[in-house]
């Protein structure tokens, strides 16, 4: 027989056998004895093959393919750190967002103009109660004007260079305010007392006064615009030589925690007219 | 010449510590006043001329960055000078002791002195918290100057090997 009609032949035999198991063979039969023979030998060998890869992947994935986790674990820390100061300072960017938000709406109020400054620094021994704030005579500060915040008043400015001012805050005793208590209308001067409260003096002995009153501007000064909250009396007595009532004011304002004054420019007078309308008074 | 570029160095480093840090450390009705120190050591250690001409020019720095009137520290700082440059001409005022009860009162004098001079301006409300105030502001500012006294001689030290100087002071008492 040549070779090419054998060849062709066992291809046939093989394709036809092949398709002759195929279409012989049900879905769910039952393997025979020769499919079995064949995997009870195989499985030992399967069995050692699965249970090497498994091994192998699982060497792989807990040392070998490890080798970059140190890197990432230190870019990951990296990151985080990197991502706290971003959150540190977004922080800082709300609060001064917010403190901001608050001086526009302040300055909304007065109908006199304005001027916010950023506190720089503070008394250099500390026996005097003063801030200096970024803003001097060249922005138009000069002493004598109030400076304030959205709580209250903060002091009145002292001094002035071109570029910085110094600022006398409410507890220093150099400072003086002519004040009302709110509830009775009764008048006084508020001044420093070498303390975190401030004390208000000369007040009539008639009044009625009492502890938990609060304290505002009464705008007679002519340094505060009128109304502004100076802080709540915490107690009322006589004082030394009893002929007047004096109180002791707690400050509106947290004193220790400001950041940013608004400085009213304003001149000395009265703010009972508009800006620009003082020849008309 | 050397003594009156290092207390310059020291007066403005001083001047700057002063200013910036010790508002981190204690509330700043409370901070040490470390130029007081400063001024101590000048009146114990440099000739008494450049001792109070440099306390003058020191508390008139203090001044600008102070609610004081121009002055007031100038001629507060100058008197300890002077004060204590006698003091350490007519008394031997040696070691830790000496200096520690001489930097007392010179900062008991300052609150004192202070304080008269705010009440010579109005009412200052004055009571046991201004009397302790300035009690415990002394004592802190004592404190102090038991680490800023020998600071200042170890680096007095430093500058006058750094320019090779042979004499390392002007009036050799009890450098440490």
């Amino acid at each position: 027989m040549p070779r090419s009609i054998r060849d062709i032949a066992v291809i046939l035999l093989l394709v036809g056998g092949g398709l002759l198991l195929i279409f012989s063979s049900s879905e769910d039969r039952q393997a025979g004895p020769v499919e079995g023979l064949l995997h009870a030998v195989l499985r030992p060998f399967q069995q050692s093959v699965t249970a090497i890869r498994s091994r192998v992947t699982g060497v792989w994935r807990d040392y070998v393919a490890l080798v970059g986790v140190r890197e990432e674990n230190r870019r990951l820390k990296e990151e985080t750190k990197r991502l706290r100061q971003e959150r540190s300072v977004l922080l800082g960017y709300e609060r001064e967002n917010r403190r901001l938000k608050k001086f526009l709406n302040l300055k909304a109020q007065y109908e006199f103009p304005s001027l916010l400054a950023q506190v720089i620094g503070e008394d250099a021994i500390g026996w005097y109660k003063v801030y200096f704030i970024n803003r001097g005579s060249e922005d138009g500060i000069a002493p004598g004007m109030a400076a304030t915040v959205a709580e209250g008043v903060v002091g009145r400015v002292a001094g002035t260079t071109p570029s910085i001012s110094k600022v006398l805050l409410v507890t220093d005793p150099g400072v003086a305010i002519d004040c009302r208590v709110a509830r009775t209308r009764d008048r006084g001067v508020l001044s420093g007392y070498l303390d975190k409260e401030c004390i208000l003096r000369y007040m009539d002995l008639r009044s009625q006064v009492k502890a938990g009153d609060e304290v505002v501007t009464s705008g007679l000064d002519g340094v505060f615009p009128k109304g502004l909250p100076v802080g709540t009396v915490k107690q009322v007595r006589r004082d030394a030589q009893g002929l007047f009532l004096e109180a002791l004011v707690t400050p509106a304002v947290n004193l220790s925690e400001i950041e940013e004054v608004l400085v009213v420019l304003g001149k000395r007078g009265g703010y009972d007219i508009q800006p620009g309308l003082e020849g008309k008074r | 010449m050397i003594d009156l570029i290092f207390i310059s160095l020291a007066g403005m480093v001083t001047l700057g510590l002063q200013t910036t840090s010790m508002a981190f450390l204690v509330s700043s009705a409370y901070k040490p006043d470390l130029m007081l120190v400063l001024i101590v050591w000048a009146g114990l250690r440099l000739p008494f001329a450049m001792g109070a001409a440099f306390a003058f020019v020191a508390g008139v720095g203090v001044d600008t960055l102070s609610g004081s009137p121009l002055g007031l520290f100038g001629l507060i700082y100058a008197l300890v000078c002077v004060a204590c440059g006698y003091l350490g001409g007519v008394v031997r005022i040696e070691g830790r002791t000496g200096r520690t009860i001489l930097v007392l009162v010179a900062a008991l004098w300052t609150g004192v002195a202070i304080l008269l001079a705010r009440l010579l301006r109005g009412p200052i409300g004055f009571g046991w918290h201004v009397t302790g105030w300035i009690i415990a502001k002394a004592l802190i500012t004592t404190g102090a100057a038991l680490v800023v006294f020998p600071c200042i001689d170890w680096a007095r030290l430093g500058f006058s090997k750094l320019m090779g100087e042979r004499r390392p002071v002007s009036r050799p008492t009890d450098y440490a």
